[in-house]
Protein backbone atom coordinates (compact mmCIF):
# COMPACT_ATOMS: atom_id res chain seq x y z
CA UNK A 1 0.00 0.00 0.00
CA UNK A 2 1.64 3.32 -1.15
CA UNK A 3 1.40 6.27 1.39
CA UNK A 4 0.03 9.25 0.98
CA UNK A 5 2.18 11.38 2.91
CA UNK A 6 5.56 11.90 2.87
CA UNK A 7 5.58 13.47 6.35
CA UNK A 8 5.99 10.94 9.11
CA UNK A 9 4.39 12.47 11.64
CA UNK A 10 1.34 13.20 9.90
CA UNK A 11 -1.46 10.27 10.13
CA UNK A 12 -1.36 7.42 7.18
CA UNK A 13 -3.67 7.01 4.24
CA UNK A 14 -4.67 6.29 0.48
CA UNK A 15 -5.70 8.13 -2.13
CA UNK A 16 -9.48 8.41 -2.55
CA UNK A 17 -11.48 8.67 -5.72
CA UNK A 18 -15.16 8.99 -4.76
CA UNK A 19 -17.63 7.15 -7.52
CA UNK A 20 -19.38 9.91 -9.52
CA UNK A 21 -22.03 7.50 -11.47
CA UNK A 22 -21.67 5.54 -14.67
CA UNK A 23 -22.10 8.94 -16.72
CA UNK A 24 -19.97 11.59 -15.86
CA UNK A 25 -21.22 14.60 -17.96
CA UNK A 26 -18.80 16.92 -18.91
CA UNK A 27 -18.26 19.95 -21.13
CA UNK A 28 -19.80 23.60 -20.07
CA UNK A 29 -23.70 23.60 -19.86
CA UNK A 30 -25.26 25.83 -22.66
CA UNK A 31 -26.49 29.27 -21.45
CA UNK A 32 -29.42 29.87 -19.92
CA UNK A 33 -30.56 33.10 -21.99
CA UNK A 34 -34.09 33.45 -23.32
CA UNK A 35 -34.70 32.48 -26.68
CA UNK A 36 -34.48 35.08 -29.60
CA UNK A 37 -35.46 34.34 -33.22
CA UNK A 38 -32.66 35.94 -35.46
CA UNK A 39 -32.76 38.95 -36.60
CA UNK A 40 -31.69 42.49 -38.73
CA UNK A 41 -30.80 45.13 -36.93
CA UNK A 42 -32.94 48.31 -38.17
CA UNK A 43 -31.57 51.90 -37.69
CA UNK A 44 -34.75 54.29 -37.09
CA UNK A 45 -33.33 58.40 -37.63
CA UNK A 46 -35.87 58.79 -34.76
CA UNK A 47 -34.50 56.64 -32.39
CA UNK A 48 -31.10 57.45 -30.05
CA UNK A 49 -29.73 56.70 -26.87
CA UNK A 50 -26.74 57.58 -24.48
CA UNK A 51 -24.93 54.60 -23.88
CA UNK A 52 -20.84 54.46 -22.93
CA UNK A 53 -21.01 58.38 -22.69
CA UNK A 54 -21.54 58.24 -26.38
CA UNK A 55 -24.99 59.39 -28.55
CA UNK A 56 -26.19 56.12 -30.60
CA UNK A 57 -28.89 54.87 -32.31
CA UNK A 58 -31.68 53.15 -30.86
CA UNK A 59 -31.47 50.17 -33.09
CA UNK A 60 -34.67 48.14 -33.78
CA UNK A 61 -34.75 44.61 -35.33
CA UNK A 62 -36.26 43.30 -38.25
CA UNK A 63 -36.89 39.52 -36.93
CA UNK A 64 -37.21 36.92 -39.16
CA UNK A 65 -39.98 35.65 -37.90
CA UNK A 66 -42.38 34.14 -40.41
CA UNK A 67 -45.85 35.40 -40.57
CA UNK A 68 -44.40 38.93 -38.78
CA UNK A 69 -44.50 41.90 -40.72
CA UNK A 70 -44.72 40.60 -43.92
CA UNK A 71 -41.76 37.55 -43.65
CA UNK A 72 -42.59 34.80 -45.48
CA UNK A 73 -40.65 31.05 -45.43
CA UNK A 74 -40.45 28.23 -47.75
CA UNK A 75 -40.74 25.16 -46.85
CA UNK A 76 -39.57 21.40 -48.18
CA UNK A 77 -42.35 19.95 -49.86
CA UNK A 78 -42.08 16.51 -48.47
CA UNK A 79 -40.72 16.87 -44.98
CA UNK A 80 -42.85 19.97 -44.39
CA UNK A 81 -39.40 21.49 -42.95
CA UNK A 82 -38.67 25.46 -43.55
CA UNK A 83 -36.17 25.86 -45.57
CA UNK A 84 -35.56 29.48 -45.86
CA UNK A 85 -36.83 32.68 -44.26
CA UNK A 86 -37.77 35.17 -46.82
CA UNK A 87 -37.80 38.85 -45.20
CA UNK A 88 -37.70 40.88 -48.93
CA UNK A 89 -41.14 42.16 -48.52
CA UNK A 90 -40.53 43.26 -44.82
CA UNK A 91 -37.42 45.37 -45.48
CA UNK A 92 -38.46 47.01 -47.88
CA UNK A 93 -41.59 47.91 -45.97
CA UNK A 94 -39.07 48.78 -43.51
CA UNK A 95 -37.44 51.47 -45.82
CA UNK A 96 -40.73 52.60 -47.20
CA UNK A 97 -41.42 53.77 -43.66
CA UNK A 98 -37.85 55.57 -43.18
CA UNK A 99 -35.98 53.06 -41.64
CA UNK A 100 -32.66 51.62 -42.89
CA UNK A 101 -31.73 48.13 -42.09
CA UNK A 102 -28.52 47.39 -41.61
CA UNK A 103 -26.78 44.58 -43.57
CA UNK A 104 -25.26 41.75 -41.60
CA UNK A 105 -22.27 42.09 -43.14
CA UNK A 106 -21.41 45.73 -41.95
CA UNK A 107 -19.27 44.79 -39.31
CA UNK A 108 -15.53 45.69 -38.80
CA UNK A 109 -13.19 43.60 -40.45
CA UNK A 110 -11.39 42.80 -37.27
CA UNK A 111 -14.64 42.26 -35.47
CA UNK A 112 -15.05 39.03 -37.28
CA UNK A 113 -14.34 35.90 -35.10
CA UNK A 114 -11.68 33.56 -36.97
CA UNK A 115 -13.36 31.22 -38.81
CA UNK A 116 -16.34 33.05 -38.78
CA UNK A 117 -19.08 34.31 -41.62
CA UNK A 118 -18.82 38.04 -41.63
CA UNK A 119 -22.31 39.23 -39.52
CA UNK A 120 -23.29 40.60 -36.66
CA UNK A 121 -25.20 37.79 -35.35
CA UNK A 122 -24.09 34.33 -33.51
CA UNK A 123 -25.45 31.51 -32.04
CA UNK A 124 -24.16 30.03 -28.78
CA UNK A 125 -23.13 26.75 -28.72
CA UNK A 126 -25.99 24.23 -27.73
CA UNK A 127 -29.20 26.73 -28.21
CA UNK A 128 -30.07 26.93 -31.82
CA UNK A 129 -32.97 29.31 -30.62
CA UNK A 130 -30.86 31.70 -29.59
CA UNK A 131 -29.66 34.54 -31.82
CA UNK A 132 -27.21 36.93 -30.75
CA UNK A 133 -25.41 40.29 -31.55
CA UNK A 134 -21.45 39.65 -31.70
CA UNK A 135 -21.26 42.20 -29.32
CA UNK A 136 -23.74 40.54 -26.99
CA UNK A 137 -21.98 37.82 -23.76
CA UNK A 138 -23.59 35.06 -22.72
CA UNK A 139 -22.06 32.42 -20.12
CA UNK A 140 -22.37 28.82 -19.45
CA UNK A 141 -25.44 27.55 -17.23
CA UNK A 142 -26.13 31.01 -16.81
CA UNK A 143 -28.89 33.75 -17.68
CA UNK A 144 -26.35 36.22 -17.67
CA UNK A 145 -25.82 38.40 -20.11
CA UNK A 146 -23.25 41.34 -21.03
CA UNK A 147 -22.39 44.05 -23.61
CA UNK A 148 -19.11 44.22 -25.19
CA UNK A 149 -19.25 48.10 -24.77
CA UNK A 150 -16.43 49.05 -26.82
CA UNK A 151 -16.89 46.96 -29.37
CA UNK A 152 -19.89 48.02 -29.85
CA UNK A 153 -19.44 51.88 -30.29
CA UNK A 154 -16.56 50.47 -32.74
CA UNK A 155 -19.30 48.84 -34.69
CA UNK A 156 -21.96 52.14 -34.38
CA UNK A 157 -18.77 54.44 -35.30
CA UNK A 158 -18.11 52.03 -38.19
CA UNK A 159 -21.57 51.98 -39.50
CA UNK A 160 -21.47 56.09 -39.57
CA UNK A 161 -18.15 55.94 -40.89
CA UNK A 162 -18.95 53.81 -43.81
CA UNK A 163 -22.34 55.36 -44.99
CA UNK A 164 -24.90 52.75 -43.81
CA UNK A 165 -26.53 55.07 -41.54
CA UNK A 166 -25.97 59.05 -40.95
CA UNK A 167 -24.69 60.85 -38.29
CA UNK A 168 -27.25 62.14 -35.49
CA UNK A 169 -29.36 64.85 -36.49
CA UNK A 170 -28.24 68.40 -34.40
CA UNK A 171 -32.36 68.10 -33.97
CA UNK A 172 -32.87 65.41 -32.39
CA UNK A 173 -29.43 66.34 -29.78
CA UNK A 174 -31.51 69.48 -28.83
CA UNK A 175 -34.75 67.19 -28.12
CA UNK A 176 -32.63 64.64 -26.14
CA UNK A 177 -30.95 67.40 -24.50
CA UNK A 178 -33.62 69.13 -23.55
CA UNK A 179 -35.68 66.10 -22.27
CA UNK A 180 -32.53 64.56 -20.34
CA UNK A 181 -32.57 67.99 -18.75
CA UNK A 182 -36.01 67.74 -17.59
CA UNK A 183 -36.07 64.79 -16.34
CA UNK A 184 -32.71 65.66 -14.23
CA UNK A 185 -34.52 68.67 -12.67
CA UNK A 186 -37.24 65.99 -11.66
CA UNK A 187 -34.94 63.44 -10.35
CA UNK A 188 -32.84 66.42 -8.34
CA UNK A 189 -36.03 67.02 -6.91
CA UNK A 190 -36.64 63.55 -5.75
CA UNK A 191 -33.30 62.98 -4.59
CA UNK A 192 -33.99 65.79 -2.24
CA UNK A 193 -36.51 63.22 -0.22
CA UNK A 194 -34.93 60.18 -2.01
CA UNK A 195 -31.07 59.91 -1.47
CA UNK A 196 -31.19 56.64 -3.47
CA UNK A 197 -32.36 58.57 -6.95
CA UNK A 198 -29.16 60.87 -6.52
CA UNK A 199 -27.46 57.95 -8.70
CA UNK A 200 -30.32 58.54 -11.50
CA UNK A 201 -29.94 62.20 -11.16
CA UNK A 202 -26.39 61.84 -11.60
CA UNK A 203 -26.81 59.03 -14.70
CA UNK A 204 -29.09 61.98 -16.47
CA UNK A 205 -26.24 64.22 -15.84
CA UNK A 206 -23.92 62.34 -17.91
CA UNK A 207 -26.13 62.01 -20.36
CA UNK A 208 -26.82 65.50 -20.49
CA UNK A 209 -22.67 66.33 -20.68
CA UNK A 210 -22.44 63.13 -23.56
CA UNK A 211 -25.43 65.05 -25.55
CA UNK A 212 -23.62 68.37 -25.28
CA UNK A 213 -20.19 67.04 -26.29
CA UNK A 214 -22.00 65.42 -29.41
CA UNK A 215 -23.63 68.95 -29.99
CA UNK A 216 -20.34 70.80 -29.70
CA UNK A 217 -18.29 68.28 -32.38
CA UNK A 218 -21.55 68.52 -34.29
CA UNK A 219 -21.83 72.23 -34.18
CA UNK A 220 -20.60 73.11 -37.59
CA UNK A 221 -23.24 75.04 -39.69
CA UNK A 222 -23.08 72.55 -42.36
CA UNK A 223 -24.19 69.94 -40.57
CA UNK A 224 -27.36 71.12 -39.46
CA UNK A 225 -29.50 70.22 -42.54
CA UNK A 226 -33.31 71.24 -41.85
CA UNK A 227 -35.98 70.46 -44.54
CA UNK A 228 -36.17 72.16 -47.44
CA UNK A 229 -38.87 74.14 -48.91
CA UNK A 230 -39.65 77.32 -50.53
CA UNK A 231 -40.67 80.85 -48.64
CA UNK A 232 -44.67 81.36 -48.32
CA UNK A 233 -46.44 84.51 -47.60
CA UNK A 234 -49.65 83.97 -46.68
CA UNK A 235 -52.89 85.18 -49.32
CA UNK A 236 -53.09 88.67 -48.48
CA UNK A 237 -50.06 89.71 -46.84
CA UNK A 238 -48.21 90.28 -49.41
CA UNK A 239 -50.30 93.94 -49.39
CA UNK A 240 -49.31 94.50 -45.92
CA UNK A 241 -46.16 96.74 -47.07
CA UNK A 242 -48.53 98.84 -49.30
CA UNK A 243 -50.17 99.72 -46.90
CA UNK A 244 -47.67 100.54 -44.00
CA UNK A 245 -46.06 102.73 -45.94
CA UNK A 246 -49.50 104.61 -46.93
CA UNK A 247 -49.08 104.96 -43.20
CA UNK B 1 -26.15 -12.32 11.48
CA UNK B 2 -27.35 -13.40 7.86
CA UNK B 3 -29.96 -13.12 5.27
CA UNK B 4 -31.40 -10.15 6.33
CA UNK B 5 -33.64 -8.73 3.39
CA UNK B 6 -32.34 -5.69 2.56
CA UNK B 7 -33.20 -2.96 -0.43
CA UNK B 8 -29.61 -3.64 -1.74
CA UNK B 9 -30.08 -7.10 -1.74
CA UNK B 10 -33.31 -7.26 -3.52
CA UNK B 11 -32.51 -6.73 -7.61
CA UNK B 12 -35.20 -9.04 -8.47
CA UNK B 13 -37.84 -7.85 -6.13
CA UNK B 14 -37.92 -4.33 -7.05
CA UNK B 15 -36.88 -1.54 -9.70
CA UNK B 16 -34.46 0.87 -10.01
CA UNK B 17 -36.94 3.96 -10.25
CA UNK B 18 -40.84 4.20 -10.42
CA UNK B 19 -42.29 7.34 -11.96
CA UNK B 20 -44.20 9.36 -10.04
CA UNK B 21 -47.93 10.02 -10.06
CA UNK B 22 -47.53 13.43 -10.95
CA UNK B 23 -44.84 15.21 -13.18
CA UNK B 24 -43.67 19.06 -12.70
CA UNK B 25 -44.32 21.27 -15.42
CA UNK B 26 -41.29 22.71 -16.82
CA UNK B 27 -41.56 26.49 -16.04
CA UNK B 28 -42.51 28.32 -19.31
CA UNK B 29 -44.48 31.30 -20.51
CA UNK B 30 -48.01 29.73 -21.29
CA UNK B 31 -49.71 33.13 -21.45
CA UNK B 32 -52.21 33.78 -23.88
CA UNK B 33 -52.99 37.55 -25.44
CA UNK B 34 -55.54 39.56 -23.54
CA UNK B 35 -58.74 39.84 -25.31
CA UNK B 36 -57.94 43.60 -25.35
CA UNK B 37 -59.17 46.25 -27.60
CA UNK B 38 -55.92 47.37 -28.43
CA UNK B 39 -55.16 43.71 -30.28
CA UNK B 40 -58.59 42.79 -31.28
CA UNK B 41 -59.33 46.27 -33.14
CA UNK B 42 -56.35 45.25 -35.34
CA UNK B 43 -58.01 41.67 -36.49
CA UNK B 44 -58.44 42.07 -40.12
CA UNK B 45 -60.01 38.70 -40.70
CA UNK B 46 -59.98 35.50 -42.42
CA UNK B 47 -58.01 34.64 -45.46
CA UNK B 48 -60.15 31.74 -46.64
CA UNK B 49 -61.47 31.76 -49.79
CA UNK B 50 -60.12 35.18 -49.64
CA UNK B 51 -57.83 34.37 -53.10
CA UNK B 52 -54.36 35.05 -50.91
CA UNK B 53 -52.67 34.67 -47.80
CA UNK B 54 -51.76 38.21 -47.80
CA UNK B 55 -53.97 41.08 -46.57
CA UNK B 56 -53.23 44.63 -47.09
CA UNK B 57 -54.38 46.81 -44.64
CA UNK B 58 -55.25 50.33 -45.81
CA UNK B 59 -54.69 53.49 -43.49
CA UNK B 60 -56.90 56.39 -44.77
CA UNK B 61 -56.65 59.87 -43.40
CA UNK B 62 -60.75 60.66 -42.99
CA UNK B 63 -63.06 61.51 -40.68
CA UNK B 64 -61.45 64.47 -39.95
CA UNK B 65 -57.87 64.21 -40.39
CA UNK B 66 -57.95 67.70 -42.49
CA UNK B 67 -59.66 70.51 -41.39
CA UNK B 68 -62.26 72.27 -43.32
CA UNK B 69 -59.92 74.96 -45.47
CA UNK B 70 -61.90 78.31 -45.80
CA UNK B 71 -63.21 78.95 -48.89
CA UNK B 72 -63.79 81.98 -51.08
CA UNK B 73 -67.34 82.84 -52.07
CA UNK B 74 -68.08 82.66 -55.81
CA UNK B 75 -64.07 81.16 -56.54
CA UNK B 76 -63.67 77.17 -56.78
CA UNK B 77 -62.25 74.95 -53.53
CA UNK B 78 -59.48 73.93 -54.09
CA UNK B 79 -59.40 69.74 -53.60
CA UNK B 80 -57.88 68.34 -50.79
CA UNK B 81 -55.03 65.69 -51.09
CA UNK B 82 -56.38 62.14 -49.01
CA UNK B 83 -53.20 61.18 -47.02
CA UNK B 84 -53.07 57.44 -47.43
CA UNK B 85 -50.73 54.53 -45.98
CA UNK B 86 -50.64 50.65 -45.83
CA UNK B 87 -49.98 47.71 -43.72
CA UNK B 88 -49.57 44.65 -45.08
CA UNK B 89 -50.17 41.07 -43.60
CA UNK B 90 -48.83 37.88 -44.39
CA UNK B 91 -50.96 34.47 -42.98
CA UNK B 92 -48.22 31.54 -42.58
CA UNK B 93 -48.77 28.43 -41.47
CA UNK B 94 -47.19 28.23 -37.91
CA UNK B 95 -47.10 24.38 -36.66
CA UNK B 96 -45.91 21.63 -34.36
CA UNK B 97 -45.78 17.68 -33.92
CA UNK B 98 -45.02 15.65 -31.35
CA UNK B 99 -44.83 12.07 -32.68
CA UNK B 100 -44.93 8.73 -30.34
CA UNK B 101 -44.74 4.56 -31.00
CA UNK B 102 -47.41 2.28 -29.76
CA UNK B 103 -45.02 1.16 -26.90
CA UNK B 104 -44.70 4.75 -25.27
CA UNK B 105 -48.50 5.36 -25.38
CA UNK B 106 -48.66 1.59 -24.14
CA UNK B 107 -46.72 2.21 -21.06
CA UNK B 108 -47.35 5.98 -20.32
CA UNK B 109 -47.85 5.51 -16.90
CA UNK B 110 -47.74 9.87 -16.46
CA UNK B 111 -50.61 10.21 -18.79
CA UNK B 112 -48.89 12.80 -21.00
CA UNK B 113 -48.84 10.59 -23.79
CA UNK B 114 -52.26 10.83 -24.62
CA UNK B 115 -54.28 12.54 -27.58
CA UNK B 116 -56.41 14.66 -25.31
CA UNK B 117 -53.09 16.00 -22.94
CA UNK B 118 -51.41 17.34 -26.47
CA UNK B 119 -54.67 19.03 -27.81
CA UNK B 120 -54.57 21.35 -24.54
CA UNK B 121 -50.86 21.83 -25.22
CA UNK B 122 -51.63 22.61 -29.36
CA UNK B 123 -54.25 25.83 -27.99
CA UNK B 124 -51.93 26.93 -25.18
CA UNK B 125 -48.89 26.88 -27.84
CA UNK B 126 -50.62 28.01 -30.12
CA UNK B 127 -51.58 31.60 -28.05
CA UNK B 128 -48.31 31.46 -26.65
CA UNK B 129 -47.06 32.13 -30.51
CA UNK B 130 -49.28 34.61 -31.05
CA UNK B 131 -47.94 36.32 -28.14
CA UNK B 132 -44.33 35.78 -29.30
CA UNK B 133 -45.07 37.85 -32.69
CA UNK B 134 -47.14 40.50 -30.62
CA UNK B 135 -43.70 40.69 -28.28
CA UNK B 136 -41.10 41.16 -31.40
CA UNK B 137 -43.65 43.78 -32.32
CA UNK B 138 -43.72 46.26 -30.11
CA UNK B 139 -40.07 47.21 -29.38
CA UNK B 140 -40.02 48.86 -32.94
CA UNK B 141 -42.05 51.81 -32.88
CA UNK B 142 -40.19 55.31 -33.57
CA UNK B 143 -41.79 56.42 -30.54
CA UNK B 144 -39.31 55.33 -27.44
CA UNK B 145 -39.40 56.21 -23.71
CA UNK B 146 -36.70 54.90 -21.16
CA UNK B 147 -32.97 55.63 -20.88
CA UNK B 148 -30.27 52.86 -21.99
CA UNK B 149 -29.49 50.83 -19.11
CA UNK B 150 -31.36 52.93 -16.46
CA UNK B 151 -33.86 50.75 -14.62
CA UNK B 152 -37.82 51.16 -15.83
CA UNK B 153 -39.29 54.03 -13.46
CA UNK B 154 -43.28 55.50 -12.96
CA UNK B 155 -42.02 58.33 -14.80
CA UNK B 156 -41.50 56.06 -17.71
CA UNK B 157 -44.60 54.75 -17.78
CA UNK B 158 -46.22 58.29 -17.56
CA UNK B 159 -43.93 59.64 -20.17
CA UNK B 160 -45.49 56.30 -22.32
CA UNK B 161 -48.89 57.63 -22.21
CA UNK B 162 -48.24 61.25 -22.52
CA UNK B 163 -46.48 60.10 -26.02
CA UNK B 164 -49.53 58.24 -27.08
CA UNK B 165 -52.07 61.09 -26.06
CA UNK B 166 -49.67 63.46 -28.12
CA UNK B 167 -49.76 60.97 -31.10
CA UNK B 168 -53.59 61.62 -30.68
CA UNK B 169 -53.98 57.72 -30.21
CA UNK B 170 -57.34 56.67 -29.10
CA UNK B 171 -57.79 54.54 -25.26
CA UNK B 172 -57.53 52.14 -23.84
CA UNK B 173 -53.64 51.51 -24.15
CA UNK B 174 -52.63 48.02 -23.89
CA UNK B 175 -48.83 47.71 -22.40
CA UNK B 176 -46.59 44.73 -22.65
CA UNK B 177 -43.45 44.76 -20.51
CA UNK B 178 -40.36 42.39 -19.65
CA UNK B 179 -41.56 41.67 -16.13
CA UNK B 180 -37.86 42.86 -15.44
CA UNK B 181 -39.31 45.93 -16.64
CA UNK B 182 -42.54 45.82 -14.28
CA UNK B 183 -40.67 44.72 -11.17
CA UNK B 184 -38.58 47.79 -11.69
CA UNK B 185 -41.50 49.83 -11.94
CA UNK B 186 -42.97 48.26 -8.67
CA UNK B 187 -40.18 48.75 -6.88
CA UNK B 188 -39.96 52.67 -7.94
CA UNK B 189 -43.30 52.81 -7.08
CA UNK B 190 -42.96 50.67 -3.54
CA UNK B 191 -39.29 52.77 -2.86
CA UNK B 192 -39.06 56.33 -4.64
CA UNK B 193 -42.39 57.74 -5.33
CA UNK B 194 -43.87 61.07 -4.46
CA UNK B 195 -46.02 63.29 -5.93
CA UNK B 196 -49.48 62.43 -6.42
CA UNK B 197 -48.46 59.07 -7.55
CA UNK B 198 -48.06 57.97 -3.93
CA UNK B 199 -51.92 58.38 -3.30
CA UNK B 200 -52.77 56.69 -6.17
CA UNK B 201 -55.32 53.82 -4.99
CA UNK B 202 -53.75 51.76 -7.75
CA UNK B 203 -50.43 51.23 -5.93
CA UNK B 204 -52.09 49.17 -3.75
CA UNK B 205 -53.30 46.49 -6.53
CA UNK B 206 -49.95 46.65 -7.78
CA UNK B 207 -47.99 45.85 -4.80
CA UNK B 208 -49.79 43.36 -3.07
CA UNK B 209 -51.23 41.58 -5.95
CA UNK B 210 -50.62 40.87 -9.66
CA UNK B 211 -47.93 38.31 -8.94
CA UNK B 212 -46.52 36.19 -11.57
CA UNK B 213 -46.64 36.54 -15.41
CA UNK B 214 -49.68 37.67 -17.69
CA UNK B 215 -52.44 40.20 -17.35
CA UNK B 216 -51.25 41.92 -14.19
CA UNK B 217 -54.54 44.48 -14.21
CA UNK B 218 -55.24 47.86 -14.76
CA UNK B 219 -52.32 50.69 -13.63
CA UNK B 220 -53.02 54.33 -14.07
CA UNK B 221 -55.95 53.44 -16.58
CA UNK B 222 -53.37 51.57 -18.83
CA UNK B 223 -53.99 47.42 -18.88
CA UNK B 224 -50.72 45.73 -18.44
CA UNK B 225 -49.29 42.15 -19.16
CA UNK B 226 -46.11 41.01 -18.70
CA UNK B 227 -44.01 38.38 -20.84
CA UNK B 228 -40.59 37.12 -20.73
CA UNK B 229 -41.40 37.12 -25.20
CA UNK B 230 -40.03 40.98 -24.78
CA UNK B 231 -36.68 41.04 -26.84
CA UNK B 232 -33.99 42.83 -25.83
CA UNK B 233 -32.42 46.11 -27.43
CA UNK B 234 -29.31 47.70 -27.88
CA UNK B 235 -26.88 44.67 -27.94
CA UNK B 236 -28.89 43.15 -24.68
CA UNK B 237 -28.27 45.83 -22.46
CA UNK B 238 -32.09 46.81 -22.31
CA UNK B 239 -35.43 45.20 -22.61
CA UNK B 240 -37.62 46.58 -25.32
CA UNK B 241 -41.75 46.47 -24.24
CA UNK B 242 -43.95 49.11 -25.60
CA UNK B 243 -47.32 50.59 -24.85
CA UNK B 244 -49.78 50.95 -27.08
CA UNK B 245 -53.51 51.75 -28.67
CA UNK B 246 -55.60 50.12 -31.63
CA UNK B 247 -54.45 50.60 -34.93
CA UNK B 248 -50.86 50.39 -33.87
CA UNK B 249 -50.75 45.91 -34.37
CA UNK B 250 -52.65 44.29 -37.50
CA UNK B 251 -53.34 40.65 -37.91
CA UNK B 252 -55.27 38.05 -39.60
CA UNK B 253 -55.88 34.61 -39.81
CA UNK B 254 -56.96 31.84 -41.67
CA UNK B 255 -59.42 28.81 -41.42
CA UNK B 256 -58.65 25.42 -42.76
CA UNK B 257 -62.16 23.90 -44.26
CA UNK B 258 -63.00 20.44 -43.23
CA UNK B 259 -63.46 18.72 -46.50
CA UNK B 260 -65.56 15.78 -45.35
CA UNK B 261 -66.44 14.22 -41.77
CA UNK B 262 -63.01 13.25 -40.23
CA UNK B 263 -62.47 12.17 -36.30
CA UNK B 264 -59.29 12.56 -36.92
CA UNK B 265 -58.84 15.98 -37.44
CA UNK B 266 -60.72 18.74 -35.91
CA UNK B 267 -60.28 22.74 -35.28
CA UNK B 268 -59.98 23.16 -31.25
CA UNK B 269 -60.25 26.71 -29.80
CA UNK B 270 -58.63 29.86 -31.23
CA UNK B 271 -59.37 28.26 -35.28
CA UNK B 272 -55.88 25.64 -33.71
CA UNK B 273 -56.31 22.53 -36.00
CA UNK B 274 -55.43 19.47 -34.38
CA UNK B 275 -54.87 16.47 -36.68
CA UNK B 276 -54.07 12.73 -35.53
CA UNK B 277 -51.59 11.04 -38.28
CA UNK B 278 -51.64 7.34 -37.87
CA UNK B 279 -48.54 5.56 -39.17
CA UNK B 280 -49.43 1.67 -38.50
CA UNK B 281 -46.60 -0.16 -40.39
CA UNK B 282 -44.06 1.58 -38.31
CA UNK B 283 -46.18 1.80 -35.15
CA UNK B 284 -46.45 5.55 -34.84
CA UNK B 285 -48.92 8.30 -33.98
CA UNK B 286 -48.42 11.84 -34.89
CA UNK B 287 -50.38 14.52 -33.73
CA UNK B 288 -50.08 17.45 -35.30
CA UNK B 289 -50.85 21.43 -34.07
CA UNK B 290 -51.56 23.98 -36.60
CA UNK B 291 -52.36 27.94 -36.44
CA UNK B 292 -52.43 29.83 -39.71
CA UNK B 293 -51.68 33.42 -38.72
CA UNK B 294 -49.81 37.14 -39.45
CA UNK B 295 -49.45 39.81 -37.78
CA UNK B 296 -47.80 43.23 -38.79
CA UNK B 297 -47.18 46.83 -37.53
CA UNK B 298 -50.27 48.94 -38.66
CA UNK B 299 -50.10 52.46 -37.30
CA UNK B 300 -46.51 53.27 -35.68
CA UNK B 301 -47.63 56.40 -34.13
CA UNK B 302 -49.65 54.28 -32.04
CA UNK B 303 -46.86 52.65 -29.86
CA UNK B 304 -43.99 53.49 -28.05
CA UNK B 305 -42.01 51.19 -27.10
CA UNK B 306 -40.33 51.30 -23.55
CA UNK B 307 -36.69 50.56 -23.38
CA UNK B 308 -34.98 49.98 -20.42
CA UNK B 309 -32.30 48.21 -18.55
CA UNK B 310 -32.58 44.54 -18.71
Amino acid sequence: MSTFVADTEAAPGTGFVPVDGPANRGGPPPTEVDACAPFQLVHNPKRWTVLGGRVIPAFGRLPHIPGLNGVDEVRDRHTGNVIRINAGYAKSDAQDRGKVPIPFDAIPAHHVPPGAPKSYLWRPAGRPDVTLLIYTKVFPGSKDVEIDEPRYLEFVDHLVATGVIQPVPLHVLRKMHAQRTSEHNVLLDRAQVVPSVRQLADRAAQDIAAIEAEIERRAAPTETKPATGAGFVPDGEDELPAKAARK
Amino acid sequence: MANEIVYAGIGDLSTVEVLSTKYLLLLADRNALPNHPAITLGYQGDVAGKGSSVIKVPHAGIFGYDILATGTEGSDTANTALTDGSSTITVVQKDKVYEYSDLVRMIDATGIVRPDVFAVDAVVSAGATMLDMLANLVDNFSATVGTTTVDATIRNFLDAITTLEIAKVVGPYLSILHPVQWGDIRADVATASGGAIQFNSGNEALLNGMKGLGYKGRYLDVDVFTTTRVPTANAAADRAGGMFGAGATVWADGTQAMDMADSNRMVLADKVIFERIRSGRAGLTALLSRKFVGMSEGLDAAGVSVITDA
